[in-house]
């Protein structure tokens, strides 16, 4: 549906977008994940058609889009701050799109009246955009997007001017309108829970290039490189090297001299220069060697941090590899509640979690 | 709420009283004059009567009064036409010249109104430097006229008033969010249905403050048509004037200028009921 293809666009001497090239699926909810500067943003402004790429192509159903002026596209845009137009009414403010298309004023009022409804903004109407609260606002600002029919909805980081509550309730919405409408949209977000719990894939950016396209699943699971493990979620490292493969089975060497064992059925070469990861959910920890054989390290606790539903501990492994393990509610917690800081522990995970990933490519 | 009072009272309580006597009590007495006789000598004497408004409203002066309205919303809208694509240009560019150009529209504010005025004669007169420059080069054989002229009298009204609609109108289209103008354009508006949708509605309130302080001073302006306007472009500030110098007819110059405060009153309010953006007193939304 829509296709870029080795996009670049720089600001004076900077690259900041850096040759991207995708394809984007119809009724797909696609994701631009990233840190602040990533490029993500101006990757958006430049499908929208507020930007120009230096180079590159724009496609949209096989028509080349690249140079189209914004009010040209069938697409529609929430902007981060909702840019609602401060001097129409609610009402104004969704119907505008329809009245510069010219569309007839019975038509206007009826698809108005069912945008209104179905994003519960009854009696709102002639409301000023200054009299809504931050959740009314970004619901004005969905509903003069989709009252056009846009075929591709492009979100700017749309709950981050809400807080916390609505935006976690705006998120399950966006999720079930996506649905409802089967419009495509492309959600920009440097939030990694957002777009985890939203994206049917993700493009996750940083320097204006792609580090990983994938399904959520897969980037927490299967990172491509250390960047990706490290952006998304929490995630423990180990400086590596592999040193024998057979079948599934790896050998892997870790700084400290000991070889644990890893099960994959995706192959991984024989190579130094690694960093083995294990997420800190999958670490159990233990006072004594656990019998089970899996995989362990012994390391001191440092800090341990109560969080109500689930405890925090870190350990120090030596040779700077700090350890951190988040326990899993249990019914029994007396276990967690007696480990002491300074104290040696064994922390043991499963031959088949954790993932080896490389150094990112500069 | 005791000490609310007593802060509006800190705050507002110098400038009030400045005003009360240098602006409320000559008010008041212009009024008191107007209802006043005129003695033999220019002065008042003692008594009470209307006469003087049954000489304002005399069809004699009728011409004056329609005149002075036609010239003065004239003058309004040519500015409107100049100053409005400045302050747009000004508050749009992204060049390095905006403060710079900020800077010379206000310039002309830090010269004395009747400084600007002799300016304009000495360049639009019968020997002028347009006019010798022009005769001395041969271009022209006779002096162009140029001065005492409706030509002169609109020239420097819209000059004298540039800045006072540009400021205005620009602080107004400074404020606009890039973000609305994108957003227009996002929901299929081109840049001319963008303008007259978004940017014209959104600059209305500066408009609107640029307009009071461009009509206003113009209608009542007894200076420029005085030395630049000619015979035949008489406006009722001279009028008002002639009556508290040549005529020494301090009732009647009080009579005039009392009609004339209650008009621009019941003008501007009525302008501000109508083209008030604000009307439903809301403030408008900053971000």
């Amino acid at each position: 549906m829509l296709e870029l293809k080795e996009i670049r666009k720089s600001f004076g001497q900077s690259p900041i977008v850096n040759g991207i090239s995708l394809e984007i699926g119809e009724g797909e909810f696609f994701c631009l994940l990233g840190p602040s500067g990533c490029g993500k943003t101006t990757l958006l402004r430049i499908i929208a058609g507020f930007e120009s790429p230096d180079s590159g192509s724009v496609i949209f159903n096989g028509k080349e889009i690249t140079e189209l002026p914004a009010y040209k596209r069938d697409f529609n845009l929430i902007f981060q701050n909702f840019a609602l137009f401060p001097h129409l009414s609610v009402f104004d403010n969704i119907a505008f799109g329809l009245w510069v298309k010219g569309v007839g004023k019975e038509e206007t009022e009826s698809r108005v009246a069912s945008v209104i409804s179905s994003l519960s903004l009854e009696g709102l109407e002639k409301r000023m955009p200054s009299a809504l609260s931050g959740g009314q606002q970004q619901r004005v600002a969905v509903a003069r997007a989709i009252v056009n029919r846009p075929k591709l909805l492009l979100l700017d980081e749309p709950l981050s001017s809400l807080d916390k509550k609505i935006a976690e309730k705006t998120l399950i919405e966006l999720t079930d309108l996506q649905k409802k409408l089967g419009i495509t949209f492309i959600y920009v977000t440097h939030n990694q829970d957002e777009a985890l719990s939203l994206a049917d894939r993700i493009a996750l950016m940083n320097g204006g290039k792609i580090v990983q396209l994938d399904s959520p699943e897969n980037l927490y699971e299967r990172p491509a490189n250390r960047f990706v493990a490290g952006f998304i979620g929490k995630m423990n490292f180990m400086p590596c090297e592999v040193t024998s493969v057979a079948g599934e089975l790896h050998h892997i060497k870790l700084k400290n001299g000991k070889t644990i064992e890893f099960l994959s059925s995706i192959q991984f070469p024989v190579g130094n220069n690694l960093h083995f990861t294990v997420r800190p959910e999958n670490i159990t920890i233990t006072a004594e060697p656990h019998q089970n054989g899996h995989n362990f390290v012994t390391g001191t606790l440092r800090h341990k941090i109560y969080m109500g539903d689930y405890y925090e501990f870190e350990f120090d492994l030596g040779d700077d590899v700090i350890f951190r393990v988040q326990t899993n509610k249990t019914t029994d917690n007396s276990f967690f509640h007696s480990l002491s800081v300074g104290e040696v522990y064994h922390l043991s995970w499963e031959k088949t979690s954790g993932w080896p990933v490389v150094e990112e490519q500069a | 709420m005791k000490n609310r009072l007593r802060e509006h009272l800190l705050f507002l309580a110098p400038p009030g009283f400045w005003l009360l006597i240098f602006f409320v009590v000559p008010l008041l007495l212009i009024f008191g004059y107007s209802f006043a006789v005129k003695d033999a000598y220019g002065g008042v004497q003692q008594g009470f009567t209307l006469e003087n408004f049954a000489q304002v409203f005399d069809p004699l002066y009728l011409p004056v009064f329609i005149r002075s309205v036609v010239i003065s919303f004239g003058i309004t809208i040519l500015t409107i036409l100049l100053g409005y694509p400045v302050a747009y240009y000004i508050s749009f560019t992204r060049s390095k010249l905006k403060y710079l150009l900020l800077f010379a529209v206000t310039l002309p504010l830090w010269t004395n109104f009747l400084v600007k005025v002799y300016s304009f004669m000495i360049l639009l007169g019968e020997n002028g430097l347009i006019n010798s420059a022009l005769l001395g080069s041969g271009i022209i054989s006779e002096p162009l006229p140029l001065i005492n002229n409706s030509f002169s009298l609109v020239l420097s009204f819209v000059y004298i008033n540039l800045p006072f609609l540009i400021m205005p109108v620009y602080a107004s289209l400074d404020k606009i969010d890039p973000s609305i103008i994108e957003a227009s354009h996002d929901l299929g508006a081109s840049s001319t249905a963008t303008f007259f949708r978004v940017i014209l509605p959104y600059s209305a309130p500066g408009m609107a403050a640029g307009v009071v302080f461009v009509l206003i001073p113009t209608l009542t302006n007894f200076l420029v048509p005085e030395f630049l306007g000619g015979m035949n472009n008489y406006m009722i500030g001279n009028l008002i004037q002639q009556q508290f110098s040549h005529s020494r007819n301090l009732p009647l110059g009080a009579a005039f200028s009392s009609v004339m405060i209650v008009a621009v009153v019941i003008m501007v309010s009525l302008y501000l009921r109508y083209f008030n953006p604000y009307k439903d007193g809301k403030e408008e939304n900053e971000r």
